[in-house]
């Protein structure tokens, strides 16, 4: 069975890469008929071949130094997923993810009193300081961004009801 | 003696004062960048003498540089991107309950540092604008690999990851619509993509997001302040520190200058090339990255150097140094001033009254730096646990306000995770953000030196500043491994003769 450790992962990431690059290159128009070198796909095919070449060193070096480099456990990864730290890494990314797809219809007041709540409270402090907490940040924002800055932050379902 | 009793006016000295305190704040603010700052106040000053609007500007760029290292030392998240290079040993000084030393130290050299620029600028800035124009695409083009190979020198560990890392950030620089032919490269339609990636929030997700990840994946007790140590504001002991490292920091403020002067490289390029010559010539390169005092030394003494460097195109040719000279420029505009060659003659005495408000400057921001340091320290004793939810907060909330774009605040998060990732492989930070900084620089001189040459490299090593760049940059990138393979002959030799002995 082959023994898959960090340095073949890279490896493969980087293989990828170039591989993506290097499929959509040739899409690219051509740079001038006379200096072909100079058009829009030269520089990331160039880099492309930096990623083919780290790609294959990492593989050799995986490869060569199998025994010697920790390989990666998939059995393990179930119980490092059930560890309360980890659900605080992945609650916050998941937190964030909804904070991106929510920012413009929910609005900046509503997403950011959420995010701070759930992620305080996850991350233990008391509720009621939460909730000051969140409330405090939140209104200390709006008035630093939208009143001091003029950045105008998204007023979202609060801007259908006349609140903004 | 008359045009400095002029610019302390309390007409002048008070906005500009209240400027200086307002640049510590967004400086200190992820996202919000010194160029914000500047253009902030701008709106303010068009009502006030020239004199007094250009001393807020001035004051402003300063304080917002400085302060954007305070984050950087002690949350690693770059306040402005000029403080991208001062993360690297700052941050690690402050894990080391050295943090007090880290900041002091950077006020220190941000005032050196700028007041080095100030004088560079009053005393030489003819010669050196003059210098600094004779850049074409083929010297910006060395230029801008020359500080690509500092990637190498900044890089810890494998040189190929240190490869795997530039190459990704120069990748992420051709995202967008391409300048010389119009093709939105790797966009599939996107428009946001078509804009190419922003710098602040790959920053801010690469160096800020990833350390609030890896914070919640240590054990920590979460009620203790993210910062043990009280911090303390030691500039006598900083002096000290650098008056020891004195060579760094004039060599450091000197290449900031430099960089600075030329058009189109500002200064958070400064920050990295000198902290990557500084390590380059420093007796202990190996403890740079590691909580270095040099490693702070370096980066922000440039950055500050550099906003005195910007103002030498701008004031002798009318060029924008950068993108906050570009802003100064319209201003000055406005007021009715034409910078270039005859405002030396025509407004000699403005002229001089802006150098007098730079050099004094310098001493409000050591005031308003250490006010500016003790506010933050109060934050920072807040528990752990409300301070990660803040920064995450203030941090996404920031790089929207960059463009007012959603999609900046998505790149936070998918860069936050990619920064975990790639630090948990052993690929390190700083070349990415190298490669992105300086990947449109590099391709952009590249492809129009070419076009100019209908393909002919020749003039990249013909022109005399290219070949001197070039030449610099082989000795660079052959210092290393020749050092090592003489090093090595030395060690046989002596063996052997301690054999024949």
């Amino acid at each position: 069975m082959v023994r898959v450790n960090r340095e073949h992962l890279v490896g493969i990431v980087c293989l990828a890469v170039a591989a993506t690059v290097l499929s959509l290159t040739p899409r690219f128009p051509a740079g001038q008929a006379t200096v072909g070198i100079t058009g829009p796909a030269f520089f990331p095919n160039v880099l492309a071949i930096a990623f083919l070449v780290a790609g294959i060193e990492k593989l050799v070096r995986g490869t060569v130094l199998r025994d010697k480099l920790p390989a990666i456990d998939l059995s393990v990864w179930g119980e490092r997923l059930r560890r309360p730290e980890t659900v605080s890494a992945l609650l916050l990314i998941a937190l964030l993810v909804l904070f991106v797809a929510l920012f413009e219809v929910l609005g900046f007041a509503i997403c950011t009193l959420a995010f701070l709540f759930i992620f305080m409270r996850r991350l233990s402090v008391r509720p009621l300081r939460s909730a000051i907490y969140a409330v405090a940040f939140t209104a200390v924002i709006y008035l630093m961004f939208e009143k001091l800055f003029g950045v105008s932050l998204p007023p979202g379902v609060l801007g259908l009801v006349g609140i903004s | 003696m008359s045009t400095i009793l002029s610019v302390l006016h309390p007409s002048i000295l008070i906005p500009w004062f209240l400027a200086m305190a307002l640049g510590i704040f967004v400086g200190a603010m992820p996202g919000l960048t010194a160029t914000m700052a500047v253009a902030l106040i701008v709106p303010l000053t068009f009502h006030l003498e020239p004199i007094t609007g250009l001393a807020m500007i001035l004051g402003v760029s300063f304080t917002s540089i400085f302060a954007g290292d305070i984050p950087a030392t002690f949350l690693r998240i770059p306040g402005t991107p000029a403080s991208g290079a001062a993360v690297l040993d700052g941050y690690e000084m402050s894990r080391r309950n050295r943090g007090s030393l880290a900041i002091s130290l950077d006020l220190v050299c941000s005032t050196l540092g700028g007041l080095i620029g100030i004088l560079v600028l009053i005393f030489v800035s003819p010669i050196l604008a003059a210098f600094a124009l004779r850049f074409t695409h083929f010297e910006y083009f060395w230029l801008g690999v020359l500080g690509l190979s500092m990637s190498a020198v900044i890089s810890k560990g494998s040189t190929v990851n240190g490869l795997i890392s530039v190459s990704a950030g120069l990748l992420l620089s051709t995202i967008g619509v391409d300048i010389a032919t119009g093709y939105a490269r790797f966009s599939f339609g996107n428009l946001e993509l078509m804009n190419g990636i922003g710098f602040i929030p790959v920053m801010i997700g690469l160096f800020g997001i990833s350390e609030v990840i890896r914070s919640l994946l240590t054990k920590t007790e979460m009620g203790s302040s993210i910062v043990s140590e009280k911090i303390k504001v030691d500039f006598l002991g900083a002096l000290k520190v650098v008056f020891r490292h004195k060579r760094n920091l004039v060599q450091s403020s000197l290449i900031g200058t430099m960089i600075g002067a030329l058009p189109g490289a500002g200064a958070d390029i400064a920050a990295w090339v000198s902290y990557g010559i500084a390590k380059r010539t420093s007796r202990k390169p190996d403890e740079f990255g590691t909580g270095s005092e040099e490693g702070v030394i370096a980066p922000t003494s440039a950055n500050n150097a550099a906003l005195g460097g910007t103002w030498i195109p701008a004031l002798v040719f009318g060029i924008p140094g950068d993108t906050i000279t570009a802003i100064v420029l319209g201003a000055m505009l406005m007021y009715g001033l034409k910078p270039g060659p005859l405002v030396f003659q025509g407004e000699h005495v403005l002229v001089n009254q802006i150098f007098t408000v730079a050099l004094v400057s310098q001493l409000f921001l050591v005031v308003l730096g250490i006010i500016g340091i003790k506010a933050f320290s109060v934050l920072f004793r807040f528990p752990r646990n409300v301070v990660l939810a803040a920064i995450v907060v203030f941090s996404v909330i920031g790089a929207y306000a960059l463009r007012n774009s959603t999609f900046d605040v998505g790149l936070v998060v998918v860069f936050g995770v990619l920064g975990y990732l790639m630090e948990g492989a052993g690929i390190p930070l700083p070349p990415f953000v190298l490669g992105l900084i300086l990947g449109p620089m590099i391709e952009e001189n590249l492809r129009v030196g070419l076009i100019k040459t209908s393909g002919d490299f020749l003039p990249f090593f013909t022109r005399p500043i290219s070949a001197t760049l070039a030449a610099i940059l082989f000795v660079v990138l052959l210092w290393d491994p020749a050092s090592k393979l003489v090093s090595a002959a030395l060690k046989r030799r002596r063996g052997a003769k301690g054999g024949a002995a």
